[in-house]
């Protein structure tokens, strides 16, 4: 397991390994009961965990769901973040020219999370709002930057929202905030989807508290996407050895080739 | 049933990708083309990236061309030493191709440009095929132009003998066209049989006879070239997607040269030339009329 996960979120908690290995199911219990217990003075504003930290893909891979809970221990909104491996994009425009379409204008983004996933207790435009949400990341509309050059800075609003609808259409971004529910007061719990096409690599789940546009609490974890099993054997061989990758493509291709040949000969 | 392809990073129906094998399978076993020009269009319709499907399909024909052309060689139908020449400037065009596809992926124009090959090419083919097969089922022999001795192709320096082919041309034209095609190869994830087949009969003047097994053997080499260079420059050939396309191939080859015999040749050169016809119109209507979005988004790499 994680121990990375803790040490952000740090309560109680730490050093409690034999907690890692225990089942599932009696983690999610323990987590209950360490949190229903009297809190100590120090407690932070907001605690979160997630079903998974690690989220295999392999080749019957179709999607899978991630169980966000946790508790507040004061007032406001809690926000859950999902953040995939940060990647640079280009946005480009098509005109016609010549009476064909054509890609002409165009605009960068860089270090944008190729998943995002909100989850809040209250629809987001209901939250009063701080210039730390844009510095953060929380929203969508806060989570990529105007360019300097004034010329351009014009644009930005029908680039941004075209890269916004197309990470939409890939189900990577999820067209609105999903609801948080509670039981109770302080304990909260939702559920994000992944779809099949999730990018592998590190992503982090953040849990913050927001009360009177102050955000006073806040927790991150890390969650591996990660290939497995022959997917992630000829993933990590066809970047790691591209030479080695594209002889064996060619063999086997060559080698079916000829087997095919012989069959069909026979018959 | 879903299968995760690992390069193009997506899962897709299994027996999506089984049936687009057999039909391109079949197409390639009724006419003795590769299927290429059919098939990445359409993995790139159901979603997998354009690079990812013209890399992977150039994989795929390396097996098709392989059965086909030892088909060929038992009956002694292949020119090797022209196959050789034509070689040459293919290994050159299709090195270059890759470069070119890589340039323009950066610039933002290689769907652009693979979309107007597309149009252009198979438009001028279809338009050539479909025109030559109602002449030929209306019985109005052709011009002799088309079967007269190549000019170009004897006017030019550096001859050599060819005896497979009874030709004495220059090698100029047998490298020249190879380049092109490398180059074409390279672009459009295709095999190439397509311009490969008339311009060795109309350019160079090859007898039918031995023009199928010759192009093929050059199409093993240059499509091999381009998976392995892509393999390294894009990282773009997705083995999981070419066993599958594969699989489907094999089996819709063998219905497609079972029904191949029992239908007049006439008529199938104008069915192929239909159906060429057909993809290049619905890849021109693309690219004049207004795109459903007109923002495109790619990662910076």
């Amino acid at each position: 397991m994680n121990r990375k996960s803790w040490q952000r979120g740090g309560r109680g908690n730490r050093g409690l390994c034999f907690f890692s290995r225990l089942p599932r199911l009696s983690r999610i219990t323990l987590t209950t009961i360490f949190l229903l217990m009297p809190l100590p003075a120090f407690a932070a504003p907001v605690v979160g965990d997630l079903s998974n930290y690690r989220i295999d893909i392999d080749s019957s891979f179709n999607g899978t769901r991630l169980f966000l809970f946790g508790a507040r221990n004061d007032n406001g909104d809690v926000i859950a973040v999902i953040r995939g491996p940060r990647k640079d994009y280009i946005v480009r425009k098509k005109e016609e020219m010549a009476g064909i379409w054509v890609n002409r204008d165009r605009m960068r983004f860089f270090g944008v999370p190729d998943f995002y996933a909100v989850a809040t207790s209250k629809s987001l435009p209901d939250i009063e709002q701080t210039n730390l949400f844009r510095q953060l990341g929380i929203g969508q509309d806060n989570l990529l930057s105007p360019p300097f050059d004034p010329k351009t800075r014009a644009n930005f609003k029908d680039f941004s929202d075209a890269f916004l609808r197309y990470q939409q259409s890939r189900r990577l971004y999820l067209p609105k905030p999903v609801s948080i529910d509670f039981m109770g007061e302080t304990l909260f719990k939702t559920v994000i989807e992944f779809p099949d096409n999730i990018p592998p690599g590190e992503y982090t789940a953040e849990f913050y508290l927001v009360s009177d546009g102050e955000v006073v609490g806040m927790q991150s974890t890390p969650v591996k996407v990660v290939k497995s099993g022959i997917d992630a054997f000829l993933f990590m061989y066809a970047h790691d050895y591209p030479a080695l990758y594209g002889i064996t493509a060619v063999v086997i291709a060559l080698a079916i080739g000829w087997f095919a040949g012989r069959v069909f000969e026979k018959i | 049933m879903n299968i995760y392809l690992p390069i193009a990073e997506m899962s897709v129906n299994i027996f999506l990708l089984l049936g687009l094998g057999v039909v391109t399978g079949i197409l390639s076993g009724l006419f003795g083309v590769g299927g290429g020009f059919l098939m990445t269009p359409l993995l790139i319709f159901i979603g997998v990236p354009p690079a990812v499907s013209v890399s992977t399909v150039g994989n795929q024909i390396i097996a098709s061309s392989v059965s086909g052309f030892f088909a060929h060689w038992r009956r002694e139908n292949v020119d090797f030493k022209m196959g050789w020449f034509l070689l040459g400037g293919g290994m050159a065009g299709s090195t270059l191709g890759v470069e070119i596809f890589r340039y323009l992926k950066q610039l933002g124009y290689i769907d652009l440009i693979i979309s107007i090959s597309y149009v252009l090419f198979l438009s001028i083919v279809g338009g050539m095929m479909a025109y030559e097969s109602m002449r030929s089922i209306r019985k109005i022999p052709l011009k002799t132009s088309a079967q007269k001795k190549p000019p170009l192709a004897t006017r030019l320096p550096f001859k050599m003998e060819f005896p497979k082919s009874k030709l004495h041309i220059s090698i100029i034209m047998p490298l020249a066209i190879g380049f092109f095609v490398g180059i074409m190869v390279s672009l459009m994830g295709i095999g190439g049989g397509f311009f490969l087949i008339p311009a060795m009969i109309y350019l160079l003047g090859m007898p039918t006879a031995v023009v199928i097994g010759t192009s093929l053997f050059q199409i093993i080499f240059i499509t091999a070239n381009v998976t392995f260079l892509q393999a390294i420059t894009t990282q773009t050939v997705d083995i999981v997607l070419a066993l599958m396309l594969l699989s489907g191939s094999v089996i819709g080859a063998q219905f497609g040269t079972k029904w191949g015999h029992k239908l007049p040749a006439d008529y199938l050169r104008a069915m192929l030339a239909a159906i060429v016809l057909a993809v290049a119109m619905k890849l021109a209507w693309e690219l004049f009329t207004p795109p459903t979005d007109i923002y495109s988004v790619s990662v910076l790499e």
